[in-house]
């Protein structure tokens, strides 16, 4: 019987362990869930899988043999599969094209549509799906076009087939199409290993769970051995409370600083909440739920469909995040790399940006006043460096995080809104505290925080006030007092 | 705590390896020169050199700018062509007092870097492709503006003025005004990018648009403000050779279509964006014109320029794909 | 059994839209001046697609795979200094020599962009143009900017023959010929379908076992060789080598123009070449015309830079959706590196 048994499989980025020996195995005919929450490891598990990265201890052993490949495609060629959500798709070529890629059936030294079309049929039928061979790829709804995907894997009788959060787009019918897809390819003898989310989903389409947490396997579990309960709690629970006990809040929130009124945006629908000057409300949410597009609206960054924003009382629309960066709203954008930080550019360079105009002698920038705002900031928060001229991309990310945080403590930003885009993410337990420290000193000097983590520890433990989100809506709203990563958890994901 | 620029680091290298290069073909020159029984380490040559600066330095400031910002203009030479011509045509078939045309040269210039602008920030078309085809719309205007009232498209225009006259004339000692006029244009703008806001915003924006824009750096205006100084100052260099030759003509400036570009790539201007300064564009301009008289001199197949333009973008390119390169690795990214 | 569906497919609105065009533009001309409608002139219109097919053929293969070639036209007029000089060198031999000559250079020269923008990672379009400036530079050194004449006319008739008294430029024969040939591999051969792959998304093409730096490899040096077909047609119409007779109008840029307009797409990926020919064709019909009512030359110019523009941003709307693969109002992004 065929088998995939990942062996005290381990890797380490810079500054943090993505995986500490993970072991368990995944066996033919199964479905195996991989649950956690994010930064838990599944991710990195899924590349090491598929080739894209290599892992640092440990292997990965396909039926007794060790599979060691350098590159993405000679691993797909040995019948691995992992379907991303980014669709490896060719939007504008045909169903059937796209399904054989790299083997369109030849006769006469051309392509034999016909053969393709049929082969493409056949596959599509099995599947009972009504989607036609020739049509384009783009033309299909989104679902469909990751069941292009599963045909894609399919046909090249890849033995592993992973799914990397499949349902986050999909709707329910859609979803019961895919898990149907699913059980017969459990029939057809793969190996299934199923990355979500979404408890309810693992216990319809899968048989073993594997649990991980901070890059460590907690517990392997038998499905219809479980309960919701037993999953819950060992996804979370995470043990680093006495951080959260030391930190050094604030105790009264002022008045009101911003209200959002019926925010509609491309992709959030209908948002209202308040924000109080010196308060922390938390966004709690699955990757996916709107929270990042929120933020985005406020800053100016997305365009807003309709709704009001009010700041300090005021009616306000930014048209560009200049705009509300004068009005002082700040954003630390969630990919700290490729929105955040200029990565070539120096740390002095990253801490000054949005306050340039600000730091000027005559017509010329002022050296002087740039060194004395960035050192402040570099001291405050202990960045640390050797140098205020070392570029960005030198430094670990919670040393960048601090650089994007640094951006917007000057006196010279008036920071009155500061929205915090998964700020911990990728970040050592260590400089997390201090980051959350930091967070709270921004509350205490007045300034309204929006937090936003898929963490839920961190997010209940951080924020006076919780709103959670699913689908572009807000599901609910907990204070601090009163949350429990379970009732969090379960406004996010059972809708 | 150690004071050191990083991008200045890289840019002073650059410059050094520029410098060296210089002395190399001034020495190859002067030999070469020698066996052909002619002179060119003389003050005369660096005189001639530094006054057929003046033309395409222009152009180098105006292209340097728009890359460092990750942008391109390809239309630049025309627009200066197009100069040019409102130039003479102003002043001989309108009648229009020079100053009026000058101004009225260098307005219609401006005005086509904004279409560029337009259609690259509203329309997100390639810069690239978007100023070839602006460029041939420009040469379409230039040829309409250099048809005569008897319907005859007449290739060079000649005017005459004592004031036009006496500016082209001007100049301190052995040294043209317009010599002056460049390397002061070469300050302020190498002073702009340097110090000011406004360059380092370009530089950050250059460098990642996305984050420049999340941290208000309004990368927007500064596109166009960009584009419309690339195409100005295409006037401005279109203008003064027309100046200097006493004529407009929808040909000007077309040996010089690429050379804008050439300099800031071999300057140390990074084609990718972010990196690079005014320093090393004048030091690249000054190695591609002592090429250019030093082969003239050595060689009388004036044509052969026609060839080393083109080689010198191409090497420019493989410097800084080597240099490029060799940040990455040292930065281990 | 199954078959495969022959119910047919839309009506190709491109082609309908482009074929109106064309119809519509001899319709004014033909109003405007009935007299023009002579066997001389459709000759004349005939030749000049003949020789701008070729390359655009080539042109809009590569750029379906992703890739740009600003050179083309320079590496048509080096091909032809290359065949004139080989015919100077040795008259007596027979054409096919001087043109296998070209031919080879044609193909180098698109080796070296190829080299460029595979193998160092240059911009494309930036180290095309150089390479152009590089070529167009060594034709006007080595001849001074003058005419040479060709010393074996025996392609100047190639071009033309003879039916009766009436001359057929059975050269068009020839480009429909390569045309349907270039049409086969890329709609019916596993190469032309992963031209359109690497195009359309190099990323999955390259996780499929295709080789997208190879494939475009091979392109360059195709739109190198086609352009120095190119170059030996033109040059039998021209007669005589002229150093600035092609480029002086910008074939590559009407080339481009016409492959875009014929709805190859710009960002790679999609397009036929059926469609870029009638883009030819229809440029070359205008322009044409343009001349036949005796409009200026700057109004033909404009005309050119505006249906670039009008090319580019038809295709840029057609592509929305099409590369970013759509997804329903909030599909996330995959979960980002967890480290």
């Amino acid at each position: 019987m065929e088998y995939l048994e990942f062996r005290n499989v381990g890797k380490a980025f810079p500054g943090v362990v993505a995986l500490d020996g993970v072991s368990f195995t995944a066996r033919a005919g199964k479905v195996v869930a991989l649950l956690g929450e994010n930064g838990a490891g599944k991710s990195t598990l899924l590349k090491i899988l598929s080739a894209d990265i290599k892992a640092d201890t440990g292997k990965v052993v396909l039926s007794g043999k060790e599979l060691s490949f350098s590159s993405t495609a000679q691993a797909i060629n040995a019948g691995i599969s992992v379907i991303y959500q980014e669709r490896q798709l060719i939007p504008a070529m045909s169903v059937m094209e796209n399904v054989f890629i790299g083997e369109l059936p030849v006769k006469n030294g051309l392509v034999d549509f016909n053969r393709l079309f049929l082969d493409t049929k056949a596959i599509i039928d099995k599947f009972g799906l009504p989607i036609d061979p020739e049509a384009t790829v783009m033309s299909l709804p989104v679902a469909y076009q990751q069941m292009v995907e599963i045909m894609k894997a399919y046909r090249r009788d890849c033995l592993v087939i992973a799914f990397d959060e499949p349902t986050a787009p999909l709707t329910d019918t859609e979803i019961d199409i895919l898990f149907n897809i699913i059980r017969q390819l459990k029939e057809a003898g793969k190996i299934i290993i199923y990355v979500s989310h979404r408890i309810r989903e693992i216990f319809q389409i899968t048989d073993e769970i594997a649990v991980l947490k901070d890059g460590r396997l907690v517990k392997t579990l038998t499905t219809p051995e479980t309960d919701q309960q037993e999953l819950i709690s060992a996804m979370v629970g995470r043990d680093i409370g006495d951080t959260y006990a030391s930190l050094d809040r604030n105790g009264e929130p002022g008045s009101v600083v911003l209200e959002v009124d019926n925010l509609c945006t491309d992709a959030v629908d209908n948002v209202s909440f308040t924000l109080r000057a010196g308060e922390i409300v938390g966004f709690a949410g699955l990757v996916g739920a709107g929270r990042t597009e929120v933020a985005r609206a406020i800053f100016g960054a997305d365009r807003i469909l309709s709704g009001e924003i009010r700041l300090g009382g005021g009616s306000v629309r930014f048209k560009t995040p200049r705009d509300a960066i004068k009005a002082g709203i700040a954003l630390c954008p969630e990919d700290r790399k490729e929105q955040g930080l200029v990565l070539w550019a120096s740390i002095r360079d990253n801490i000054c940006m949005p306050v340039l105009h600000k730091l000027k002698k005559l017509i010329f920038l002022d050296g002087a006043a740039q060194d004395r705002l960035t050192q402040a900031a570099v001291e405050k928060y202990s960045i640390r460096t050797p140098s205020l001229w070392k570029r960005a991309l030198e430094l670990s990310g919670g040393n960048q995080q601090k650089v994007i945080l640094g951006r917007w403590t000057s006196d010279e930003v008036a920071t009155r809104v500061l929205i915090l885009d998964e700020p911990t993410k990728g970040i050592d337990i260590g400089t997390k505290a201090e980051i959350y420290q930091l967070v709270c000193d921004f509350a205490k000097r007045g300034v309204g925080v929006i937090f936003i983590s898929s963490e839920l520890t961190e997010v209940i433990n951080v924020a006076d006030r919780i709103i959670v989100m699913h689908n572009g809506h807000i599901t609910g709203e907990v204070a601090r007092q009163d949350a429990t990563e379970e009732k969090v958890l379960s406004l996010a994901m059972l809708s | 705590m150690k004071k050191k620029l990083p991008l200045a680091g890289a840019l002073r290298s650059k410059a050094f390896t520029l410098v060296v290069l210089l002395v190399i073909l001034v020495a190859l020159f002067t030999v070469l020169a020698s066996v052909n029984n002619t002179r060119f380490f003389t003050a005369r040559t660096f005189i001639g050199i530094l006054s057929d600066l003046a033309v395409p330095s222009f152009l180098a400031i105006g292209a340097g700018c728009l890359i460092v910002s990750g942008n391109i203009d390809l239309s630049q030479a025309s627009v200066g062509a197009m100069a040019g011509v409102i130039l003479a045509v102003g002043i001989s078939w309108w009648q229009i007092p020079w100053w009026g045309a000058i101004v009225l040269a260098i307005a219609a210039s401006a005005a086509a870097g904004l279409l560029n602008a337009v259609i690259v920030n509203e329309l997100g078309i390639a810069p690239f492709v978007t100023t070839l085809a602006i460029s041939s719309v420009i040469k379409g205007i230039t040829m309409l503006l250099s048809t005569d009232p008897g319907n005859i498209l007449v290739s060079s225009i000649a005017f005459t003025t004592p004031a036009t006259d006496a500016i082209a004339a001007a100049s301190f000692g052995d040294i043209p005004a317009t010599a002056i006029v460049m390397v002061a244009a070469f300050i302020v703008y190498g002073l702009m990018l340097a110090k000011t806001k406004l360059g380092k915003s370009i530089y950050l924006i250059g460098c990642n648009r996305v984050a420049a824009r999340l941290s208000g750096l309004g990368e927007k205006k500064i596109s166009y403000f960009l584009f419309i100084n690339c195409s100005a100052l295409g006037g401005v260099s279109g203008v003064i050779l027309s100046l200097r030759s006493k004529q407009g003509t929808m040909l000007a400036l077309q040996s010089d279509q690429f050379t804008g570009v050439t300099a800031a790539i071999l300057g140390g201007i990074s084609f990718s964006g972010g990196s690079g300064g005014m320093g090393g564009a004048f030091m690249g301009l000054l190695v591609i014109k002592t090429f250019n008289k030093g082969m003239m001199i050595a060689d009388s197949n004036t044509y052969l320029t026609f060839v080393l333009s083109g080689v010198l973008l191409i090497a420019a390119l493989t410097m800084d794909y080597v240099s490029v390169r060799r940040q990455r690795k040292r930065a281990g990214a | 059994m199954p078959r495969r569906s022959f119910i047919k497919k839309p009506p190709d609105t491109k082609s309908v839209v482009l074929l109106a065009l064309v119809a519509a533009v001899l319709l004014v001309t033909y109003i405007v001046k009935p007299g023009s409608f002579t066997a001389g002139n459709a000759n004349q219109i005939l030749l000049v697609i003949s020789y701008l097919g070729i390359m655009g053929v080539g042109v809009s293969f590569l750029l379906i795979s992703g890739g740009i070639d600003f050179a083309a036209a320079a590496h048509a007029t080096c091909s032809m200094l290359v065949f004139t000089e080989v015919t100077r060198i040795a008259p007596a031999l027979p054409a096919i020599i001087p043109f296998l000559a070209a031919l080879a250079f044609g193909a180098l020269a698109g080796a070296v962009n190829a080299a460029l923008v595979e193998g160092l990672s240059m911009t494309s379009f930036i180290a095309t143009i150089g390479m152009a400036s590089v070529w167009n530079g060594v034709v006007m050194w080595y001849t001074k900017g003058g005419t040479l004449a060709l010393a074996n006319d025996s392609i100047i008739g190639l071009t033309m023959a003879k039916i009766g008294r009436t001359p057929v430029p059975w050269v068009f024969v020839f480009v429909a010929a390569l045309l349907a040939v270039y049409s086969t591999v890329l709609n019916r051969t596993r190469f032309g379908r992963s031209v359109l792959m690497i195009g359309g998304n190099a990323g999955a093409a390259r996780l499929a076992g295709l080789n997208p730096a190879k494939i475009r490899t091979m392109l360059y040096i195709n739109t190198g060789a086609l352009s120095a077909v190119c170059g030996v047609v033109f040059l039998s119409l021209s007669r005589a080598f002229v150093p600035k007779g092609l480029t002086q109008n910008t074939p590559e840029l009407t080339a481009l123009t016409a492959t875009i307009l014929g709805g190859v797409s710009f960002m790679g990926g999609a397009g036929k070449l059926s469609g870029a020919f009638l883009g030819i064709i229809l440029i070359q019909v205008l322009s044409y015309a343009l001349q036949i009512l005796s409009l200026p030359l700057w109004i033909v110019t404009v005309v050119n830079g505006l249906l670039l523009l009008i090319a580019l941003l038809t295709d840029a709307i057609a592509a929305k959706g099409r590369y970013a693969l759509k997804s329903k109002s909030h599909a996330p992004k995959a979960e980002q590196t967890e480290m």
